[in-house]
């Protein structure tokens, strides 16, 4: 069998699909992530503020997940795996509170994907569904049942990024090294969001201050971004890149 | 210009300007792989940290996502902290010994690392490290 195949490409809007790669809406070539479970589980403390709600995937491989909790902090706001712990094993991701409040029912949104968390391929898996199927090199698309060996399905949903709210901002830290920071997105809705420090090359959050004691928290609602620094340099411009995606956690 | 857009499973409305309810639609990007991967590190001993240097080459800063296995439990890395409170193995006092991770992004390569707290209790501890990077810039 030729796997030889054309490659399909989709540009952005007023974009060419001669465009880099990384400019284009999708390729063929290459793999998306593909959220296979999402939604809010509930995770209540016992006397002891500790508390587990498990998830079951059964993909009998450890994939790609991500999550945003509420509750303990402020119960309008979704902040990025502050205060429940989120763990995978090969069937089940685990969200578990520990030590917060006792008797309290605190919420976590999350997003598993299909992917492996290396992207590896597999098999074993009857679970392939859409009726766009894009093949990852080497297997074909018609027959293919294991969602690790797809680059794309329809009948998933994929991470959609929203590159007009997306961009760079700036906070200029106080003599105490603090700051903060608000941007609007104005969706109307809670919507997956993802920050880069560019100076250091770190994700946020900086839940714990590792590296000359910095903290970096991001938290979201319907409409805004928040964030907060603090045992940064004094005095000092920071630099920062977001991601905001059209899917939406609440 | 055209589109093309593919409604979630129970979404009706094609023409919806929800854009969440859309599995995929050909305005928004979806994040596009460009390398992953998986490798086993070792807190040697004598040592507390161990790290990963993984080149992307792209020459930006790209979309990352990486984690952390140890034992049968996997966690995400984030900027500095993530990592697991209770690693099974306890110090000299009976408590319960952490490990903490970090990331460090630059245009050329993402270096994933991890520390044993306390201080040099997990010797010759291997853990595996997972990563998908993006061609997408941040």
């Amino acid at each position: 069998m030729n796997f030889n195949m054309a490659v399909f490409k989709i540009a952005k809007p007023n974009g060419t699909v001669d465009d880099s790669e990384k400019d284009l809406v999708m390729t063929s070539d290459r793999a998306c992530i593909i959220e296979m479970f999402s939604g809010i589980a509930e995770i209540t403390t016992d006397d002891d503020g500790n508390g587990t709600t498990e998830i079951t995937h059964n993909l009998g491989y450890v994939p790609m997940f991500f999550c945003f909790d509420k509750g303990y902090l402020d119960t309008t706001y979704w902040y990025p795996m502050y205060s429940i712990y989120a763990k995978a094993t090969t069937t089940k991701l685990i969200l578990e509170a520990l030590y917060l409040d006792a008797n309290t029912t605190y919420q976590c949104f999350y997003s598993i994907a299909g992917n492996r968390n290396d992207n590896a391929v597999g098999s074993g898996n009857s679970n392939v569904t859409g009726k766009i199927k894009i093949a990852k090199s080497g297997y074909d698309a018609e027959y293919e049942t294991d969602i690790r060996n797809m680059n794309f399905v329809s009948g998933y949903n994929v991470w959609k990024v929203d590159t007009t709210l997306s961009g760079s901002f700036t906070v200029d830290t106080d003599g105490d090294g603090a700051g903060t920071f608000e941007i609007t997105h104005g969706l109307g809705y809670v919507p997956m969001v993802f920050i880069l420090n560019t100076d250091e090359g770190k994700m946020l959050p900086y839940t714990v201050p590792l590296f000359g004691g910095v903290f970096m928290l991001y938290w979201l609602d319907s409409n805004k971004i928040y964030g907060e620094i603090s045992g940064a340099d004094p005095s000092t411009t920071l630099n920062f890149k977001y991601k905001v995606l059209r899917d939406k956690i609440q | 210009m055209a589109k093309i857009k593919a409604l979630k499973s129970g979404e009706t409305d094609i023409e919806s300007t929800d854009i969440w309810r859309f599995a995929f639609h050909s305005d928004y990007p979806t994040f596009k792989i460009a390398t992953a991967g998986t490798q086993d590190v070792t807190i040697l001993a004598g040592t507390s940290e161990i790290y990963l240097d993984i080149t992307h080459g792209l020459g930006y800063k790209p979309i990352f996502f990486a984690f952390l296995k140890y034992g049968i439990e996997t966690i995400p890395i984030f900027g500095d902290g993530s990592g697991i409170f209770d690693t099974g193995i306890l110090d000299e006092h009976g408590d319960p010994t952490s490990i903490i991770t970090y990331q460090t992004l630059s245009d050329t390569k993402l270096r994933l690392g991890l520390y044993s707290a306390p201080y040099n209790l997990l010797n010759n501890t291997t853990f595996t490290l997972s990563w998908i990077i993006a061609l997408d810039e941040f």
